[in-house]
């Protein structure tokens, strides 16, 4: 188990080690002149030049690599070109949105996708069971920037009852979770809807299985059988797929947030993107690859812990 | 009172061609201690009359008949009732040992559960009983055991496992469905040993379905042959293996190799196939098989003839065969 | 006769009929935008803005008194030409480098993997709407965003089915007849890896016309004056109190066309290959 989990943190830092300097290639070397690319292409010459400097673009690359990796390890990430501040602390700011938001989603995904999902399963080939398909195969056609603006149609607009975007600030109490409840669904239900499906086959495979006919003989009830055999089953391919839906949260919000006009970490990817804020770019992108490869790492402990049989594998 | 009696049980599934005949009429009981076996090939129905009696039958299979557990008649009970009786005065073990337990729940879990369920221990209390069984079932280290998950046991002690749990709660009745086929030969014996100590020891009846005869002869009193759905010859087995009134049941001894043969003589087979459930028409399903057939044979089903004492067959022809 | 019953099979599936009809919808609208439409989508009528829906104009006005509908017609084209032409660079180019990887083995088929699970690794939108500021917006750097990651796609797939195949006996009699790599690529392993790539095709397809919404609404994608769907939808936002049907049309649009596509994915699969059939 030990050696395992070592292998697998060795793995770890190698993938982030290769996605920082792919990062940095793209961003930095790819470009041809950052300088250039973030002033604009009308830019003054000399404009450009001082930038070049100021940024230390005139060292080799090889040095700017290496000086950048130490300034995020130290947890220095550089000023933000645009807004002036210290990268980390914009991050800090926009993650105080965007984390509970990506967490509140990522429960409401989870509770719905299981619910249904083992529903629908225990009603296999019956109208709950086609209801359910049904619901999921538009559910995974909705656009969910759509999905939010039809939300804030009917909750913000018709019934008044949630704003319709913007966020307070949390220093208003548990009332900023009201501009936080429109997002985390509109981002939930497409997910819910793919991760529904993905738990209604795995459950029905596990079905199929003959550890189910002996619990059954044990004179488990059905609804036990499912609870306390199949689903700790199914869960592999499961928690795989919701490995993957967490990490592609933050990019979801990316848009979700321009939806509601949320100050998050999404609407600060895009807006620096949109103005060539090569800095915060860089910075930001390296950190969601490494979120990535966190959650794959956590992903490969929870199926350690979730089938005994992996332990000891390889 | 019997144990448990069968009365013209039936199986049949509703298919897009019309509804299948997995079991046409069983017939049969069994008193406490007793040892039935129930053999037949692939296909003959002994293994759906097994999950019939458990009311463990794919959903879509329809049972008809009565079905009479110590005076309740299992198919016309609710499902909460049936599983009330399941692992508790019923309990059944199957053919693949390698695939029945639940990989990630350690074997001492997975005993302790009937317990809990059915008696009502509290966990360590069913722990200390789940060592008690797996000693009964003569599993080496058993207090190790508890905490292995099934994939670091071999066939044989996973089939012990079974064994074990079935067992637990002290069952009436046993149904043990090819037990030792997945199993190496050289487990087999040791298995099949440890069936038959037990159930003599605990004074359970046993249901032991076989296509193998050799172990339907060592330890049953009963046997029952089946094929195509029906119940073609039953009696005590000493009896049936001796006088073989239905010229199927003659079929599958002529078909063993003979020690003593001449090598080279070819091995007899019963010629044919076993048919379709849903081709066999009315009159004796073996009838296309059978060396003694008349026209009489297809044109209605076969009378249950007497042969013996206790010993009956379903054939016309049983005074040519006895 | 071998595509009678193709055909047959596929129109028996459900999933697949509504799926054609949907998707044929969609192509129906753009084929008919080439030809006619009721208003121009781009002629602007100030003064008959945020109009209800009429005789005149089926589905309203915008807020710059465009017809709406018009607009949507023509947008149908845009979605389609990202979506098909992302896809053909993706099966292009994701098939060549899978076949490459599967025939070569060794470090080529390793490094090929290396590739395609790092782009796995980075949320499609973010690569293209990276992809899209570097190289600024527009339909065409959005084909090619889109296009990039579909790449991985299908080099993956065609990488696991090619090992399948080849691992068969029928390729061991083949290069023992003297055929050549290239030869036994393309006679043997290709026509029986098609019908996993048609699937997925149809399916990547949905998710580009998705994408292609999505970098559109954020402004990243096709550029006014040509209309398309997720922009529309976008310019609705500002109006939602005074005209929610806004919204409503160019959503429904987008949905159709990739509910469509899933369907028809979903048929086409079961009907080419009923062991791909999960438990249904």
């Amino acid at each position: 188990m030990i050696s395992f989990t070592l292998r697998r943190l060795a793995a770890f830092v190698a993938t982030l080690f290769a996605t920082s300097l792919v990062v940095f290639l793209v961003l930095e070397v790819l470009p041809g002149d950052p300088a250039l690319l973030m002033l604009g292409i009308d830019a003054q010459p000399d404009a450009v030049a001082a930038l070049r400097t100021k940024l230390g673009l005139d060292r080799p690359p090889v040095e700017r690599y290496l000086v950048w990796m130490a300034g995020l390890l130290r947890g220095d990430l550089g000023i933000s070109h645009t807004y002036g501040s210290s990268v980390s602390e914009l991050i800090g700011e926009r993650l105080v949105l965007t984390l509970p938001l990506a967490l509140i989603a990522m429960a409401l995904t989870t509770v719905i996708a299981l619910t249904l999902g083992v529903y629908a399963a225990s009603k296999h080939n019956t109208i709950g069971d086609y209801g359910v398909m049904t619901a999921t195969q538009v559910g995974i056609a909705v656009p969910n920037f759509w999905f939010a603006i039809l939300l804030v149609l009917l909750f913000a607009v018709a019934l008044g009852w949630l704003p319709a975007g913007g966020f307070p600030g949390w220093s208003e109490g548990p009332i900023a979770l009201k501009s936080l409840i429109l997002p985390s669904f509109a981002l939930a239900v497409v997910q819910a809807a793919i991760l529904a499906r993905v738990t209604r086959s795995a459950v029905l495979e596990v079905l199929r299985e003959d550890f189910v006919r002996t619990a059954r003989a044990k004179g488990l009830t059905r609804t036990q059988t499912l609870w306390r055999h199949v689903l700790r089953n199914a869960l592999i391919p499961v928690v795989t797929i919701m490995g993957l839906q967490f990490s592609n949260l933050l990019a979801g919000t990316i848009i979700i947030e321009n939806v509601f006009y949320l100050p998050g970490l999404g609407r600060l990817i895009f807006q620096s993107i949109n103005q060539r804020d090569l800095i915060v770019v860089k910075d930001v992108v390296v950190l969601l690859a490494a979120k990535v490869v966190v959650i794959n790492f956590v992903v490969d402990m929870l199926y350690a812990v979730i089938d005994p049989r992996l332990r000891t594998a390889r | 009172m019997a144990l448990l009696a069968v009365d013209k049980l039936a199986v049949h599934m509703p298919t897009l061609r019309g509804k299948v005949p997995l079991v046409r009429e069983v017939n049969f009981s069994i008193e406490r201690g007793e040892t039935l076996g129930i053999v037949g090939e692939s296909g003959c129905g002994k293994t759906m009359t097994a999950l019939a009696l458990m009311g463990l039958l794919p959903d879509r299979a329809i049972p008809s008949g009565q079905i009479v557990f110590e005076g309740e008649d299992l198919l016309a009970q609710p499902e909460s009732r049936l599983c009330q009786l399941r692992g508790n005065r019923l309990a059944m073990i199957f053919q693949e040992p390698m695939s029945a337990l639940n990989p990630v729940h350690t074997i001492g879990h997975q005993i302790a559960e009937s317990l809990i369920l059915h008696r009502g221990l509290s966990s360590s209390d069913a722990a200390a009983e789940a060592v008690r069984l797996l000693d009964l079932v003569r599993m080496p280290e058993p207090r190790a055991r508890l905490s292995q998950y099934p994939h670091q046991l071999s066939g044989g002690q996973r089939q012990r496992v079974m064994i074990a749990i079935a067992l637990a709660c002290q069952p009436d009745i046993l149904i043990a469905d090819e037990p030792t086929t997945a199993l190496d030969v050289t487990v087999q014996a040791q298995i099949l040993d440890l069936i038959h100590d037990l159930v003599d020891e605990l004074g359970m009846a046993l249901i032991l379905i076989s296509h193998d005869l050799g172990i339907v002869g060592d330890i049953t009193d009963r046997v029952l042959v089946m094929y195509a759905g029906r119940v073609v010859e039953a009696g005590p087995t000493v009896e049936l293996f001796h006088r073989r009134a239905h010229p199927y049941t003659r079929g599958l001894f002529g078909a063993l190799p003979q020690p003593g043969r001449t090598r080279g003589s070819p091995l007899f087979a019963i010629p044919g196939t076993v048919p379709d459930p849903w081709s066999v028409a009315g009159g004796c399903a073996f009838a296309d098989r059978c060396l003694l057939v008349e026209p009489e044979c297809r044109a209605a089903l076969p009378p249950s003839v007497e042969v013996g004492p206790a010993h009956t067959a379903l054939c016309r022809r049983t005074d040519v065969t006895t | 006769m071998k595509s009678d019953s193709f055909i047959m099979r596929c129109l028996r599936q459900r999933n697949f009929v509504i799926g054609l009809v949907l998707t044929g919808v969609v192509i129906a609208a753009a084929l008919l935008s080439y030809v006619w439409t009721p208003h121009s989508p781009t002629r602007i009528n100030v003064p008959g803005r945020l109009a209800l829906a009429s005789s005149t104009h089926w589905f309203g006005t915008d807020h710059f008194g465009r017809d709406v509908f018009s607009m949507i017609l023509v947008g149908s084209r845009n979605s389609i030409m990202v979506g098909i032409v992302a896809v053909t660079i993706g099966v292009a180019i994701g098939v060549a480098l899978g076949l490459l990887a599967s025939a070569k083995r060794g470090w080529v088929e390793d490094l090929v993997m290396r590739m395609a699970d790092f782009t796995f690794a980075f949320p499609a939108i973010l690569s293209a709407i990276l992809i899209t500021a570097i190289l600024g917006p527009g339909t065409i750097n959005s084909i090619l965003a889109i296009g990039i990651f579909n790449i991985p796609v299908f080099a993956r797939i065609t990488r696991g089915a090619a090992n399948a195949i080849l691992a068969r006996d029928f390729i061991l009699a083949a290069r023992a007849s003297g055929k050549g790599q290239i030869r036994i690529v393309v006679e043997h392993v290709l026509p029986n890896i098609s019908n996993v790539l048609i699937v997925q095709a149809t399916i990547n397809f949905a998710l580009a016309i998705l994408a292609e919404a999505g970098l559109s609404y954020l402004g990243l994608g096709t550029q006014p004056p040509d209309p398309s769907w997720g922009r529309m939808l976008n310019e609705s936002q500002t109006f939602l109190f005074r005209a929610p049907m806004l919204a409503i049309y160019p959503g429904a649009a987008i949905m159709t066309a990739v509910l469509g596509l899933n369907l028809l994915g979903d048929g086409l699969r079961d009907a080419l290959d009923p062991r791909l059939a999960r438990a249904r």
